[in-house]
């Protein structure tokens, strides 16, 4: 009766004539029920009321801060362009001003001056380099069309020939690289870029290869440097051991920074920790797609470039405090999935948490502010033992050579703080049990 | 429609094969009917599920871990065969390489899957043969070969159409369903069964 007599009244202002609806073949509501369905109606028109305001005030409060982040940047811009870098010598500490702005997110156009400088050149990368490398790349492909009726294999390359097979792969990472900019499919703008770039970079690291989720750091630094530029920002940042490391894909290097990220989680987000022991789900599942990538894939590009920003002020210890900054804002979601708290409330269970994971990430860790914010706060309640596991890590992995690669790349090129911070957290990380 | 929750067997699958032959299509089409709006490749492994019931009239679960193709990946991605009973390996018909890569990935899954997992070849990408026959590369007759030489089970399939996307899915659940229920009859033993017991047994690590 109330449904046959209410189904279209919550449309506003309609409370005084429901009756009138009643069909006619039955008898009239008594008085009492009417005014008693009357209030229902009135109280369903509140409600959809005050949801329609609440979305208009939460999408207010968006373009609010979306215009207030725009304003910022633009004023950082001007003080980046006019007044930071005209004194700043790469390899200087950069001053505490200049790291607090840094901290913020880079305006983009300040992007193209400041990577290169923070990312570097310890291998001494000449565009004569480049070319020869990329020369190289093309004459082997002709080689290839030639002699066209030898298999070219995805699978059977043995290393101790060198890797150079693997650019058969490129072609095909490339349109499914940010996929939804379209600019480096065939045709993009900066397909043909990012291809040379790649195939240079297999050419020149044989050992390496090119490896699956390198696309993503190519076309990150495509999509703010030159070509040139790209490629000498490529081949320095996989050769930072955290990188470098992750890339070899070896299941001890995985595992090593799986454990590490285990414990900065058990300590900052308990709950979330022992949800994705109890569900099943392996760290290792998504951090090598966040790592490999520097989060490139599964971020979109204005929130994956902020926390570029950071790695390359800071390091690997960004990796960390990102994967945990983003559970963070994910938490409720991983531990209520169907988003209701409670005894009826949904378990989360392997298949929830990959949902979040995959398909919720992107959306839910769409503010730039918002994950610096959460990253700042991770890393100040980073116990200082990590920092030094972290260290350990790379000095495990490449030895000396890596110790004196990090030292020297970190003093001549990125940050005289990052580096005197780095040391202080040495020592302490030694002193301390 | 069988409730996400209700099922009788859970059975951990995964799916290998060269890169881009089509791997996480496959899964996509399987699991939500359309092939992913914006597809990136598969770095690590990714992760679906899906409840079918069987003519046994048994609902069974099949947990599909989607894994990199691309052979360095290998050394992690192979530790997450684990306790996986059944795999789809996958090649495409208009690449031989990717079919002659098989005979490895067979090995690779043999020993570190479990040791009577079902297999499941799939050569995929048959709607652009269907528009060119010259595109095709792979005959049937000889994957068909190989399959029964190596004991596996065999379907050509399109992501991109869907054709018997879900055809290899239902013979390789069905496959397995046989195997372990003859397996369960045979040794009478109830703890020596081959089905996953839910969420307990998959929290031990990798490493």
């Amino acid at each position: 009766d109330l449904l046959l007599g209410f189904c279209d009244a919550n449309s506003p202002g309609v409370g005084s004539s429901v009756t009138s609806w009643r069909p006619a073949h039955l008898p009239p509501k008594a008085e009492e029920e009417s005014e008693h369905h009357r209030s229902l109606v009135r109280a369903l028109e509140r409600n959809v009321q005050r949801r329609l305001l609440q979305e208009q005030r939460e999408e207010q409060q968006r373009r609010q801060r979306e215009e207030r982040r725009e304003r910022r940047l633009q004023e950082h811009t001007d003080v980046w362009l006019h007044e930071l870098l005209p004194s700043f010598v790469p390899g200087m500490e950069p001053t505490q001003r200049m790291q607090r702005l840094w901290r913020q997110g880079l305006p983009p156009r300040v992007r193209e001056v400041v990577w290169p400088v923070a990312i570097g050149n310890v291998l001494r990368i000449t565009p004569e380099l480049f070319e020869i490398h990329k020369q190289r790349a093309v004459d082997a492909r002709r080689a290839q069309v030639t002699a066209s009726n030898v298999l070219i294999t995805l699978t059977d390359a043995p290393p101790h020939r060198g890797r150079e097979q693997s650019t058969t792969c490129i072609p095909f990472d490339l349109p499914r690289t940010f996929p939804t900019l379209a600019f480096f499919s065939e045709g993009g703008p900066l397909h043909e870029d990012c291809a040379r770039i790649l195939e240079a970079y297999t050419f020149f690291r044989p050992d390496i290869g090119y490896v699956q989720g390198m696309s993503y750091l190519a076309a990150m630094l495509l999509l703010y440097l030159p070509p040139y530029e790209s490629f000498v920002g490529l081949c320095n940042l996989l050769n930072t051991p955290s990188v470098l490391g992750l890339y070899r894909l070896e299941p001890r290097a995985v595992a090593c920074r799986a454990r590490v990220f285990e414990q900065l989680c058990s300590q900052q987000l308990p709950d979330v920790c022992r949800c994705i022991r109890e569900v099943g789900l392996m760290p290792e599942m998504f951090l090598i797609d966040w790592f490999l990538t520097v989060f490139a894939k599964c971020l979109t590009v204005d929130v994956a470039s902020v926390v570029w920003d950071l790695f390359l002020l800071d390091g690997e210890v960004v990796l960390y405090c990102t994967a945990i900054a983003i559970l963070r804002i994910l938490e409720f979601q991983l531990l209520h999935p169907d988003g209701r708290r409670g005894l009826n409330a949904a378990e989360p269970d392997l298949e929830s948490c990959t949902r979040v994971l995959n398909e919720e990430l992107r959306k839910r860790v769409s503010d730039p502010d918002e994950l610096l914010w959460h990253i700042a706060q991770v890393r100040r309640r980073a116990p200082q033992r990590i920092f030094g596991e972290i260290r350990a890590i790379e000095n495990m992995e490449f030895g000396s050579q890596g110790r004196v690669s990090t030292r020297g790349s970190i003093a001549s090129a990125l940050t005289g703080a990052s580096f005197l911070t780095a040391a202080k957290e040495r020592i302490l990380s030694r002193l301390l049990p | 429609m069988i409730g996400e929750e209700d099922y009788d067997h859970l059975y951990k699958l995964v799916l290998v094969g060269d890169a881009t032959v089509g791997k996480t299509h496959i899964l996509s089409r399987y699991i939500k009917g359309t092939l992913p709006k914006a597809p990136t490749a598969t770095i690590g492994v990714e992760f679906a599920t899906r409840t079918v019931s069987l003519d046994a009239g048994c609902a069974v679960k099949a947990q599909i871990w989607d894994t990199a193709g691309q052979e360095r990946y290998r050394a992690i991605t192979s530790a997450h065969y684990r306790r996986a009973v059944g795999a789809l390996l996958v090649y495409d018909i208009t690449k031989p390489a990717t079919f002659k890569s098989c005979q490895r990935w067979m090995e690779e899954l043999r020993s570190n899957a479990e040791p009577d997992i079902v297999i499941m070849l799939v050569g995929n990408k048959v709607d652009l043969a269907e528009k060119n026959p010259g595109d095709r590369q792979v005959d049937f007759d000889a994957a068909a070969d190989f399959a029964s030489q190596q004991g596996l089970l065999f379907e050509e399939a399109s992501a991109v159409t869907g054709a018997n996307i879900k055809l290899c899915f239902d013979k390789l659940l069905k496959e397995i369903y046989n195997t372990t229920q003859h397996r369960r009859d045979r040794e009478d033993d109830p703890t020596n069964n081959f089905q996953l017991q839910g969420r307990s047994s998959q929290t031990e690590c990798a490493c």
